[in-house]
């Protein structure tokens, strides 16, 4: 247990401003308890006051309201992230639809590695390669691949210009599935952090409201 | 604003600025507006305002004592706070007889606090009341350590001086 306080010294510096924070509350404390000496009237008044005031608050149900701004910063980032690879995937698995089950397949099927730029190019670049396939023959891509395959195999009918790196449809919208399947994951994923944001925000965010209705 | 920081060090203090925002404006609902103001701003202030703050606690002070003056600069109706208003919001729950005498007393010091110059009124919550060190202080109201302890010297003086003049009889225990 620690001495009992000098009061009487610990007033004179408190009046002329020279005692510690930790002084300070020494007195308040000091002042609160009952019974107070006589010659203490006034001080015993101001501390027990200065103490009241401390425990003065907000009024309950009239807390602040904070606009609900981040959490609609947060669904907009998720919702532009979500349209954009949606569009991405749209895109892609356009560009891969020309692909048709019956084409003749890929003169560049047997290497499926080292054709892929030269498919990729020309999938991009379709119809301009079918005018140019009128003009002129044979295909800048023949040349190379001719050598492995018969001459018979090499020929395209101006419809289906479109190379691909799949020679089965099957395998095709196997990946497709997959790629899918990983955006879907991705945005899931996403999905659940800003989850776990909005269910702090909402918190905080009650509060809010009930000042606005009370305010009005 | 970093959602952590705001949760765990400004929104705990909302009291101690509703109370400062009281003490300067004198009206519960000008406070209470101030607070939800300061504290939207600083929920909305980027990263790179708030890069340098090292005290939030003082720096949520200082927004607070700006608005707060602002506020009282757009309305001529300065402190006609009612008497009762402290102790209703007080978190304690003293008996009535308790209640009685604590409010009177507590009525008396807020009414010698007002009747103090600006600075020293401020300058004696923010010790007395908010227990800020004087280097807070300082920082809150912009002046300087020595105005501090002069204001806080001159306050403190004064209320003592009244309290002695104006002896009222307050019910004591034996």
């Amino acid at each position: 247990m620690k001495n009992k306080p000098d009061i009487p010294d610990l007033l004179s510096r408190y009046w002329e401003g020279e005692t510690t924070l930790e002084e300070e509350r020494l007195l308040k404390a000091f002042f609160s308890t009952d019974p107070i000496p006589e010659q203490y009237r006034q001080e015993a008044e101001l501390f027990r006051a200065l103490r009241s005031e401390q425990s003065v608050q907000m009024p309950a149900g009239r807390e602040m309201r904070i606009a609900p701004r981040p959490a609609y910063r947060l669904s907009w980032r998720a919702a532009a992230a979500s349209v954009a690879l949606l569009l991405g995937a749209g895109i892609w698995w356009m560009n891969r639809q020309p692909l048709a089950p019956d084409t003749p397949v890929a003169l560049v099927a047997p290497e499926n590695k080292t054709a892929q730029p030269t498919a990729t190019t020309s999938a991009v670049t379709a119809p301009e390669m079918e005018k140019e396939k009128t003009a002129q023959t044979p295909p800048p891509s023949v040349p190379k691949v001719s050598g492995r395959r018969p001459p018979s195999t090499v020929h395209r009918p101006p419809s289906t210009v479109n190379e691909d790196t799949y020679e089965d449809p099957e395998q095709a919208l196997e990946e497709i599935k997959a790629a899918l399947a990983l955006v879907s994951n991705k945005i899931n994923k996403g999905k659940k952090e800003i989850g776990k944001g909005l269910q702090e925000v909402e918190a905080v965010d009650i509060l809010f409201k009930k000042k606005k209705e009370i305010s009005g | 604003m970093n959602w952590t920081i705001f949760h765990q060090q400004i929104f705990p203090i909302r009291h101690k600025l509703y109370r400062f925002a009281l003490r300067i404006t004198g009206s519960a609902h000008e406070a209470e507006d101030v607070v939800q103001e300061v504290l939207e701003r600083v929920w909305k202030s980027a990263d790179e305002q708030t890069a340098s703050v090292q005290n939030w606690e003082a720096w949520c002070m200082t927004l607070t004592r700006n608005r707060s003056i602002d506020k009282t600069r757009t309305q001529t109706q300065r402190r006609a706070l009612p008497l009762d208003s402290l102790s209703a919001h007080s978190a304690a729950e003293p008996t009535p007889a308790q209640e009685t005498e604590l409010r009177d007393m507590a009525a008396r010091v807020r009414r010698l606090m007002e009747a103090l110059p600006e600075k020293q009124r401020l300058v004696m919550h923010l010790r007395d009341i908010e227990e800020l060190s004087y280097e807070e202080i300082a920082a809150v109201l912009d002046i300087t350590l020595d105005q501090v302890k002069v204001n806080l010297h001159r306050a403190r003086k004064t209320i003592r001086e009244k309290l002695l003049k104006t002896e009222i009889s307050i019910p004591f225990n034996p």
